[in-house]
């Protein structure tokens, strides 16, 4: 059941995620892509080392989500620009260790945005089930 | 081995329709270090808080997870329980079951759901091995309030601040403090006049020794967080020196050149140097620089020649100021929205078509007219008058998808001082619905109607144009299905609210969250209805969103009781989710006193007895760090851990999942 563990980096400056949005993501009739959604709260995606991307991949992730407040709208002023930057250099490093970049999603959601975090993550849950389990870390691990 | 205990909640059927919490309780209890497992219907009633005191003692429990709703419903309530029983708060970890996992799932054979609860439950109770016990840190406060914006609302708020014996600077942006509301003739449903119960509320702010108001003033800087900001401000150079000036108005009476008058809404022109209005509060004028040939062209200067106090400085510069505040309330008001957009009414083309605020300033006694009301293109009394509602409002092609509120009955209002001031007029109104919800609305609407003869259509105008000297009106009333056109002699169009120029990037100075049409957004719209995001900041009045005059004041007062509720305290506790540093390790490369948006971290010199520097560390101010983990993820060399979500916390979570 584990083969298709979706993990969201959930930052704890979207305070109404975990409520508002979510309370009304009850009413936009979200579908079963929830169901494989596991969250991580943080209190800034400014906070994100990424190697807690990495380690999400090794332990069995298929998929990462990275979201957050919309730059220039940060809760912690100018977290969201440091990830952001982050975010860029990281990513052609990620694409080197061998992680297909539609694996991972880098989404700015306000908490008034339901309607945007419920169409993100059916989309993102959709277009993971279709690329399968994500092995080759696993399988790199087993071969040691 | 630790010794942790797991609450799983039903919390009636929200959880439990989707999720098997019994199932849930019985897999964690096979973790390692897991002693008790339950689930229970309510955790977070009386009876469920006492059960959890209770098995906390009789289990000697040293970490807590409830699984339960979000944490901001009531990780409090549960930290404070097991606080009660004797155990670090900070021992209590909530996971999110509700809003997370059992309300986004519809599958009734619970079977994801209680998949993936026991999945979060899991990672919960790996992450809160790691934790740490923390006690709350402790800031001083700073018992001055900051008001922005002068209108009804800041200055209830500065009012009551300063009735609780607290100081207060009140920055309004204008010459003047009084906002729109002093722009208003009368005021809906009592009819009375707006400037008599305004006026005495400016002069007593003026006078209250709490209150220093700093007009032609805006914010330029804000730092710190709640009971503690450092604000910036900055004062625009007005070219007469405010403590020299005695109000005499000679200068004014003096000056050859005019303006066209703001406070006025473009109606009539004032002098270069002006106050916007005769009662304006401080009664010191200002000069409009971009007006004045002396500033401009050094021509003139007779303002200057006649002031005996001799207060008149052309040199003048803006100064900025440092006040250091504890609290902030925000009142920055509205404005309409431009007419212009709406082209079909000919605003601007024709002259005779206004804005609502236009005429209440016709309709006031202290306005170009001197309250009688004739129309602006030749000075006639307007026989026929026809009104238009919902200009801009409820019309997401053309202007704004919400109800400006407000309009209705400021319209109701407007055909009632029309009909007391032209007995023989007849006024017309296009509206889409009326709504008067509020004491006595309902009430002024039909007496509009039924006693000043207002007509009311039900209907749209589709297009306004001159001719013969007369502005033609052709709309629909779909109540009796026929087109309309109407011969009027003036239009008013009752335009959209909207927030203030500016508002956005007030709101970004300040740190607090706004909408799509720049209104800034409480914390909760219901349940806390003038905090913001940031604790601290205070919202009052139509910042907010479109209101009426009470329910602005209410808003005022309101804000000003959580100012005064703050200020009671002479030392606030805050969360102890702070940066720390790991003294060993750290090497001064500087990364994180770059990357830090709160500037918490400062240089520490690390000295020998003899008072010699040895090495530089990073040293975090935990009164100013706010917990973000910036620095954490910009560390390369691994030495700052945020207390809370410490990289230890986070691997085991991820670990678990």
């Amino acid at each position: 059941m584990k083969a298709n563990t979706i993990l969201t980096l959930n930052p704890k400056s979207l305070p109404l995620c975990a409520t508002g949005a979510l309370m009304q993501a009850r009413i936009w009739q979200a579908r079963a892509g929830w169901s494989i959604v596991r969250i991580i709260k943080l209190p800034c995606t400014g906070r994100i080392d990424p190697l807690f991307i990495i380690k999400a991949f090794e332990k069995g992730a298929d998929g990462v989500i990275v979201s957050g407040c919309h730059p220039g709208d940060c809760h912690y002023t100018t977290g969201n620009y440091h990830a952001r930057r982050r975010w860029i250099a990281f990513k052609s490093l990620l694409e080197f260790t061998g992680i297909d970049m539609k694996r991972l999603h880098f989404s700015w959601v306000s908490a008034s945005e339901a309607i945007k975090w419920v169409d993100l993550i059916n989309n993102i849950t959709d277009e993971v089930k279709k690329l399968g389990p994500f092995v080759e870390y696993r399988n790199l691990r087993e071969a040691q | 081995m630790p010794r942790i205990g797991v609450f799983v909640c039903q919390c009636g059927t929200n959880i439990a329709s989707t999720v098997d919490t019994k199932k849930v309780a019985d897999e964690m209890a096979k973790l390692p270090g897991v002693v008790y497992t339950g689930d229970y219907k309510f955790m977070c009633s009386a009876p469920g808080q006492d059960n959890l005191k209770e098995i906390v003692k009789e289990h000697k429990l040293d970490g807590v997870i409830v699984s339960a709703c979000s944490p901001h419903m009531h990780e409090k309530t549960f930290r404070k329980a097991v606080e009660a029983a004797g155990l670090n708060p900070y021992k209590c970890e909530i996971t999110n079951i509700r809003e997370q996992c059992s309300w986004v799932h519809h599958d009734a054979t619970k079977a994801t759901g209680t998949l993936k609860s026991i999945d979060l439950t899991r990672m919960a109770i790996e992450r809160l091995k790691k934790n740490k016990s923390l006690s709350k840190i402790k800031i001083p406060i700073k018992k001055r309030a900051l008001v922005i914006g002068g209108g009804i609302a800041g200055i209830q708020a500065a009012l009551d601040i300063a009735e609780g014996g607290r100081q207060v600077i009140l920055v309004e942006r204008e010459p003047s403090i009084g906002g729109n509301m002093a722009k208003l003739s009368e005021t809906f449903p009592t009819m009375d006049c707006s400037q008599c119960i305004m006026t005495p509320k400016m002069v007593e702010a003026s006078l209250n020794e709490n209150i220093k108001i700093l007009t032609w003033s805006e914010v330029e800087k804000v730092d710190g967080y709640i009971g503690n900001f450092t604000v910036q401000i900055r004062k625009k150079a007005r070219y007469v020196n405010e403590d020299l000036c005695n109000g005499c108005g000679l200068c004014i009476e003096k000056c050859p050149f005019k303006a066209k008058s703001e406070f006025e809404m473009g109606m009539t022109q004032r002098k270069v140097i002006y106050t916007p209005f005769p009662q304006a509060v401080p009664n010191i004028p200002v000069i409009d620089a971009a007006n004045c040939p002396k500033i401009q062209k050094d021509k003139c200067g007779a303002c200057a020649i006649v002031c005996g106090p001799k207060c008149i400085d052309f040199k003048q510069q803006d100064a900025v100021i440092t006040e250091d505040v504890g609290a902030i309330v925000v009142a920055t008001g509205y404005q309409l929205m431009p007419n212009e957009r709406f082209g079909e009414y000919g605003y601007g083309k024709i002259k005779d078509v206004i804005s609502g605020l236009q005429f209440e300033r016709l309709a006031s006694a202290s306005g170009p007219t001197g309250g009688e009301i004739r129309r602006p293109s030749d000075g006639k009394t307007p026989k026929n008058v026809v009104f238009i509602q919902c200009v801009g409002s409820r019309d997401e092609k053309k202007g704004v998808s919400y109800c400006s509120k407000i309009c209705c009955m400021y319209t109701a209002k407007h055909t009632m001082l029309y009909k007391h001031k032209v007995h023989d007029g007849q006024s017309y109104v296009f509206y889409m619905d009326i709504r008067a919800g509020g004491k006595r609305y309902e009430e002024f609407v039909r007496r509009a109607i039924e006693h000043d003869g207002a007509m009311y259509l039900r209907g749209r105008v589709s297009r306004v144009y001159e001719k013969d000297g007369k502005v033609i009106v052709q709309g629909a009333d779909t109540l009796s299905g026929n087109q309309v056109e109407l011969e009027a002699d003036m239009v008013v169009l009752a335009t959209a609210i909207v927030s203030r120029d500016g508002a956005d990037s007030l709101a970004q100075k300040l740190g607090i969250g706004y909408d799509k049409y720049k209104f800034y957004n409480e914390y909760h719209p219901k349940l806390k209805p003038v905090e913001t995001v940031t604790a601290g900041i205070f919202l009052a009045g139509t910042c907010v969103g479109p209101m009426d005059i009470p329910e602005s004041v209410s808003m005022g007062s309101a804000s000003a009781s959580k100012v005064l509720a703050l200020f009671s305290n002479d030392q606030m506790a805050r969360e102890p989710i702070t940066a720390n540093v790991n003294r060993m390790t750290c090497n001064a490369c500087w990364d994180c006193v770059v990357a830090c948006p709160y500037n918490a971290i400062e240089k520490e010199e690390v000295k020998n007895r003899q008072g010699v520097v040895l090495k530089m560390l990073a040293k975090v101010n935990e009164g100013v760090c706010q917990g973000c983990g910036v620095c954490v993820a910009a560390c390369r060399s691994k030495s700052i851990d945020l207390r809370g979500y410490t990289d230890e916390q986070v691997y085991a979570a991820l670990a678990a999942f």
